[in-house]
């Protein structure tokens, strides 16, 4: 098909990846549960946990300060995946990128202020 | 002389400056009615008298201002206002729009006032005998609880009349001539708590609302007979005027089609037929081609929306068949009468006339109807009076009367004499109507004129006023009801209608009997109740004179009826020598009527001044009737009392006394009728199929689908995804078809 | 490197969006140096006054000529301003509601009004968007903002069920949305709506079912947004479990900016599509949204759940005015007046839509202010007490209102007229510009639909006039705390209820410039 004609037809490449990607997930483990010997006994059906006795059910609760950190993270992480190029770009930006970014980082301080005063940052509380 | 000419033609305020400010001639005393009807209560009586009567003052002066900035001249040019539909500017008139009011697709209605010299008239007679009457409410309401709900409706009825007034489209009008009908009603039904009272004024209410629907028909006849004519209309048209096609369109996006510039901007550009004017596209004779009224000719529609204009006018001004309310009006406190049922509201039906003359001399149809229901009216009423005790009913039955006449004048084309005695009939009415108020607040409210009597000595300054006034109406030389009314008969016997050769005559022999009635039965009314010897069944022994405040505008409106007589006397020099005053000022109104009139040919307009002769006729007549009046009261009935009047003469007297039992006519014609088949349709439709079937069965079902549809709602999340998850696979599945399809 | 250039004229449609974000900044910040006792009275009336500078803004902003800013990414015109200055209508009034509600449960907090703030920012910016992306980033700004709202008064269990409810279903709406504009770009190979058009027709030839497909995705979450039947499930939990001037601001702000994108997106890339086909997508739903709302609103004794099913009733009659838009073959606009277009140039079509445009912008003015006020007296009835149990919000609430507080019923009174339709009140009038509009289009069966069952909704709005006209104090009824911002706010909204019901000419002016979208 001429790609002009329907432009997705230039994805073709990605979807073969993709059905070829899906199909081995599918296929590997797949033929490990086929192939593979089957005894089990009730030892082998306890969960492992690192040799030691199991104790307690393993989904357990998360403190939510651990999630506040992780959002944190990621959200000053995607602010270096902006600063990156910008400062790559720094240049050719001139003042109108220094401004744009000063602005940028401005209210990411907002957030910082405002996640510091409110005590996020503080582990024990 | 040429230094007081140049005083009044010097207005103090630059009227383009001053008429931005129109709308706080309406908004002061709707101000005071707002301030008196929410507060008025925790003010107090005299600071409610204070706001109302100073509302009323306020909008006076304003209105004096407006009526001397549209005699401004500078330059010899006189003050003028642009035109949203021509080139030309209208002159001696100021406007301003304050910009739309609503509009729903091409439809407009701007929120724009104007005053000219006709409605600056009126602005004078509203607010300058509005406040007079206000002075005198302040005394005569002295003793009511309601006082501040008095004042804050007469303040309505005020702001609503002087919207009728100002406005300068219908819509603006109507909203007047609405808003009056409410204040109207709620002021005769002010004693609410006595139930005939409170009946009258529905009665009012109800009769109002019949002319209103007329009205409103007309105005929708008249949106799309513009709308046809600016469709089909060429530029022949519009040259008749000196005028341009486009702008006129422009005008109606601009102002819209029930603008009074809009209407007569059409009857300048709409001749009567093709041979008058040659290469036009639209006449009176021509069809409307397009929307509803399809197949019609223009000059058809136009006489149809002027008769519907008409039962609008009758139910507003009392003309048959509307009038019965007007009488029955009178249960409201008499300075009411005075001013809504004398002076001011009943008269809406000549000023709309007055305001759409150049639309009403396009039809002699329409014309002659208005004079031919005027006389007979005037007619009736008149006889009606001959035999009324009550002093309040003599009166609403004069001014039902007095109230023809004005429309046997704009029948007959003589707009400027109908205007002239409506300001006098102003005066001398309202005088009356406050008199007989003294007159009642002296004697314990006895109206019944059999049980007073020689008042005259005990109630001087009412006395005298009421002479006056009555003078005036009788038509007595020197007074202003003379001028007015001989002006009007004099219009009419020289006017003539196309097709109607009659009614020049009949309408004028019909008049003079009329004129006749009145001086006999005004003059009964003022010998009964002052004249003579007190009555031995008066209320009370001796009458008391009432306080200043009311006897104050009783001497004030008795000097307005002698002095208003200069509006008549021909004193202006006019294009056939000289002409009276009032026509010469009211000219800029009516001369395009006129320019229409003359060039139709349909209806001949007379502008000749009566003679000294038509004077002394005319006189004669009222004389005649006064004189009779005045021997059977004074020396034939006093030398008979005790002996029993002859039968046919109590019969007679009875068939008047009960107003000629147009109201049982009425009840059993109309009101029987139209109630049987109510209560059937009632009861069948209504009950049966409609409240059961119908509202209460739709009701059923509805609520019972309702209540089906809540089990949908579950509460559970997943549920509402597949919900639109299946709701889009219905959309892609119904897509796909499409497409493949 | 070729940059493109951007200068201050390219910023100058976002000022009402940077105003409102910089005051959101400032309660923020102010916020974290306060004390939990400190008074936080200032902070409604701050963000009110933030909100009526944006509002006046985006006002000025109506005679702006219409153009493309941000190199297409964003659109100012009129359409886009006027609706600026609902959204901030409906911030200013909703937020001047809170400030009782939030201190009588003692949870008057900046980020409220900074969340507020944010979400109206957002409502702004999806307004001017013209290209997908931005538009669907526009989107998440205002939903994530409500989602937080909707669950602000954490404590109970109403709230946070709306929360998630709002938050998941939310989720799966715009992906749907997104992945709807995912097709799109893939038929046309551009994000932006001008340049779209021409790729379009040839995709709609070419590869009808991706075009289809993908236009009926986008419309499915814009329909989730605004509470269109089917997609409306949401809408009655999360509208009761929300704090109640949160609620006020999704029914008439969300809805608003939500109507306006769809609005942009489809009549902008509506002449390369098949015309029959929004016409028929929005016909179906303005359809089933307008029986389906009002007849689930039948049965609700719960008045804020009335109110949710009323307002999906209303989305459904500014569904009808969005579908008059694409009518392909508009009547010889007949009216009753008879009168023909005088004194226009344009095309049938371009007057209809103009028309139509008119409708749906006054008509979400006319709900702005009458459900914001409604909204704001079921805010003041209710008590947190009987939130769990869910008697906050019943009918008996209104019992003998007009005894106890006239004012309040008097308000309410015209916001129920208002919302039923019946003159002399702005909500007539917003029935009246939208119907007439569809009736122009020639819509007349879908039209009387419309009229039948908004009838049938006149039962339910009245029946909350005769609780409070006719009906007994019930007996034992809690004490009415009066707060002035609330009373300030339900003064505002019923006097522009009455006036601009009466009056609408001011409103006219900037409308007939605001019928004016870009391009069209």
């Amino acid at each position: 098909m001429d790609p002009s004609l329907n432009p997705l037809a230039s994805y073709l490449p990605l979807a073969v990846a993709l059905l070829l990607a899906g199909a081995l997930a599918l296929i590997i483990p797949s033929l490990a549960a086929v192939l593979g010997p089957k005894r089990p006994s009730a030892i082998k059906s306890t969960s492992f946990e690192a040799g030691s006795e199991s104790s307690g059910p393993a989904r357990q609760r998360f403190a939510v300060k651990f999630y506040v950190v992780a959002l944190l993270f990621i959200v000053f992480d995607v602010e270096a995946v902006f600063l990156y190029p910008w400062a790559v770009n720094f240049q050719s930006l001139g003042w109108f990128g220094y401004v744009e970014m000063l602005v940028f980082a401005a209210t990411l301080v907002v957030g910082l202020i405002y996640i510091w005063k409110k005590g996020a940052l503080e582990w024990e509380s | 002389m040429d230094a007081l000419k140049q005083f009044f033609m010097t207005a103090p305020v630059d009227p383009a400056v001053f008429a931005q400010s129109l709308w706080l001639i309406i908004a002061l005393p709707l101000l005071g009615a707002f301030v008196c009807g929410v507060f008025g209560k925790m003010l107090g009586r005299a600071n409610v008298y204070l706001v109302a009567c100073a509302a009323v003052a306020g909008s006076f002066i304003l209105s004096v201002l407006a009526f001397w900035a549209v005699s401004h001249v500078e330059g010899g040019s006189p003050v003028a206002m642009e035109s949203a539909f021509s080139a030309g500017r209208i002159r001696y008139a100021i406007g301003y729009d304050y910009g739309t009011w609503f509009s729903a697709g091409d439809f407009r209605v701007n929120f724009g006032l104007m005053v000219d010299h006709l409605s600056g008239t009126l602005l004078l007679v509203i607010t300058g005998v509005g406040f007079l009457i206000h002075l005198y409410s302040t005394s005569y309401m002295e003793h009511d609880e309601g006082y501040w709900r008095y004042f804050a409706y007469l303040n309505l009825f005020v702001a609503a009349m002087l919207t009728l007034v100002l406005g300068d489209n219908l819509v603006l009008l109507f909203v007047g001539w609405e808003g009056v009908g409410m204040a109207s009603y709620l002021l005769i039904g002010f004693w609410y708590t006595d139930n005939a009272k409170a009946w009258a004024g529905r009665k009012a209410f109800v009769t109002n609302r019949v002319g209103d629907f007329a009205f409103l028909i007309a105005s929708f006849l008249l949106v799309m007979m513009v709308a046809a004519f600016a469709g089909q209309a060429n530029q022949a048209n519009f040259s008749q005027g000196g005028n341009q096609g486009e702008r006129y369109r422009a005008g109606l996006v601009e102002k819209g089609p029930l603008s009074f510039q809009a209407l007569e901007n059409l009857a300048t550009a709409l001749p009567v037929s093709t041979d008058k004017a040659p290469g036009v596209a639209v006449t009176l004779e021509s069809t409307i081609e397009k929307g509803p009224l399809a197949g019609f000719t223009f000059g058809g529609v136009l006489t149809v929306a002027l008769l519907l204009f008409l039962l609008g006018a009758a139910g507003k001004s009392a003309q048959i068949p509307l009038y019965i309310w007007l009488p029955d009006a009178m249960a409201g406190p008499t300075p009411v009468s005075a001013l809504i049922h004398a002076a001011t509201m009943v008269t809406a039906g000549v000023y709309l006339f007055s305001r759409m003359s150049y639309l009403l001399v396009l039809s002699p149809t329409a014309m002659v109807t208005i004079a031919v229901i005027g006389t007979a009216t005037s007619l009736l009423a008149a006889l009606i009076a001959f035999a009324q005790d009550d002093i309040k009913k003599v009166l609403a039955y004069s001014t039902v009367s007095q109230l023809g006449i004005m429309f046997m004048g704009v029948g007959m084309g003589v707009f400027w004499a109908a205007v002239l005695h409506l300001v006098t009939h102003a005066f001398f009415k309202a005088c009356l109507f406050l008199g007989a108020g003294s007159v009642m607040h002296g004697n314990a409210d006895e109206t019944d004129i059999k049980k007073l009597g020689g008042l005259r000595t005990e109630m001087r300054w009412t006395w005298a006023t009421f002479l006056v006034a009555t003078l005036a109406i009788t038509g007595i030389v020197p007074l202003s009801g003379f001028f007015s009314k001989d002006a009007i008969y004099h219009g009419i016997h020289h006017s003539h209608l196309a097709g109607y050769e009659w009614a020049a005559g009949a309408v004028y022999y019909v008049g003079l009997v009329i004129a006749a009635s009145t001086a006999f039965y005004m003059s009964r009314l003022y010998l009964l109740t002052f004249e003579g010897k007190r009555s031995p069944e008066a209320k009370i022994a001796h009458a008391h004179e009432s306080a200043w405040p009311m006897t104050m505008p009783l001497v004030v409106l008795a000097v307005l009826s002698v002095v208003a007589l200069v509006y008549a006397l021909p004193l202006m020099p006019g294009r056939n020598g000289m002409q009276p005053v009032m026509e010469n000022f009211l000219g800029p109104v009516f001369s395009n009527a006129e320019r229409i009139a003359a060039r139709g040919g349909l209806v001949e307009l007379d502008r000749s001044v009566p003679k000294l002769g038509d004077y002394i006729f005319a006189w004669l007549v009222a004389v005649s009737g006064g004189v009779v009046a005045a021997f059977l009261y004074l020396k034939f009935f006093p030398s008979k009392a005790g002996q029993p009047a002859p039968a046919w003469a109590r019969g007679v007297r009875r068939f008047a006394q009960n107003k000629f039992y147009v109201d049982e006519v009425y009840e059993f014609l109309i009101i029987r009728p139209v109630k049987t088949v109510s209560i059937v349709l009632f009861k069948l439709l209504d009950t049966l199929i409609i409240d059961t079937v119908l509202v209460r069965g739709t009701a059923w079902v509805t609520a019972r689908v309702g209540s089906a549809l809540r089990y949908v709602q579950t509460g559970d999340a997943q549920a509402y995804a597949a919900v639109m998850a299946l709701a889009l696979l219905g959309g892609a599945v119904y897509a796909l078809i499409q497409v493949l399809q | 490197m070729n940059l493109p250039t951007l200068t201050s004229a390219d910023f100058f449609p976002m000022l009402p969006a940077i105003i409102m974000v910089v005051g959101a900044c400032i309660l923020l910040l102010s916020e974290v140096f306060l004390s939990a006792h400190s008074s936080r009275g200032y902070q409604a009336v701050l963000t009110a006054i933030t909100a009526v500078i944006a509002g006046v803004v985006a006002l000025k902003m109506v005679f702006e000529p219409a153009r493309e800013v941000f190199l297409g990414f964003g659109a100012l015109d009129p359409f886009s301003s006027f609706l600026t200055f609902v959204v901030c209508v409906a911030l200013a009034l909703a937020t001047l509601t809170s400030a009782g509600f939030l201190r009588k449960r003692g949870a008057e907090r900046g980020e409220f009004y900074a969340l507020m703030l944010f979400a109206t920012a957002g409502m702004s910016l999806l307004a001017i968007s013209n290209e997908l992306i931005t538009l669907f980033v526009n989107l998440e700004v205002l939903s994530i903002s409500t989602y937080a709202l909707t669950s602000f008064l954490r404590r109970g269990t109403r709230p946070s069920e709306a929360g998630f409810k709002y938050f998941i279903l939310g989720a799966f709406s715009s992906a749907v949305l997104l992945y709807g504009a995912a097709l799109l770009y893939g038929a046309t190979g551009t994000t932006h709506l001008t340049g779209m058009v021409l790729p379009l027709a040839n995709a709609v030839r070419t590869n009808p079912a991706l075009v289809y497909t993908g236009a009926l995705l986008v419309a499915a979450g814009f329909a989730f947004k605004v509470a269109a039947v089917p997609f409306h499930m949401w809408t009655p939990d999360v509208y009761e479990g929300a704090p109640t001037p949160v609620t006020a601001l999704m029914s008439a702000g969300v809805k608003a900016a939500a109507f306006a994108a769809l609005v942009r997106v489809f009549v902008t890339v509506g002449p390369g599509l098949d015309p029959q086909l929004p016409l028929t997508l929005f016909s179906t739903l303005a359809l089933l949204t307008m029986v389906a709302g009002n007849l689930l609103a039948i049965p609700q004794r719960n008045v804020k759940r009335m109110l949710a099913y009323s307002s999906i009733a209303h989305a459904g009659y500014l569904l009808l005015g969005v579908a008059a838009l694409f009518a392909t073959a508009p009547g010889e606009a007949f009216s009753l007046l008879g009168s023909t277009s005088l004194g226009t140039t344009a095309t049938p079509q371009a007057v209809a839509r103009a028309e139509a445009l008119r409708g749906i912008l006054f008509y979400l003015l006319a709900y702005t202010v009458t459900a914001v006020g409604a909204f704001g007296v079921v805010s003041v009835l209710e008590r947190r007490e009987d939130e769990e149990r869910g008697t906050a919000w019943d009918l008996e609430r209104f019992s003998g209102l007009a005894q106890r507080r006239p004012g309040w019923a008097f308000a309410m009174a015209a916001f129920m007229l208002s919302l039923a339709g019946i003159p002399p009140t702005v909500g007539f009038l917003g029935k009246l510009l939208i119907f007439r509009s569809a009736v122009d289009a020639g819509l007349i069966g879908l039209t009387i639909i419309a009229v039948l069952s908004s009838a049938a909704g006149v039962y339910y709005y009245l029946r909350v006039v005769v609780y409070m006209y006719m009906r007994p104090v019930p007996e034992g009824a809690h004490a009415l705390e009066r707060n002035w911002m609330t009373e300030f706010a339900l003064v505002v909204s019923t006097v522009a209820v009455v006036v601009l019901g009466i009056a609408p000419g001011p409103v006219t002016e900037w409308l007939v410039q605001a019928g004016h979208l870009l391009g069209r």
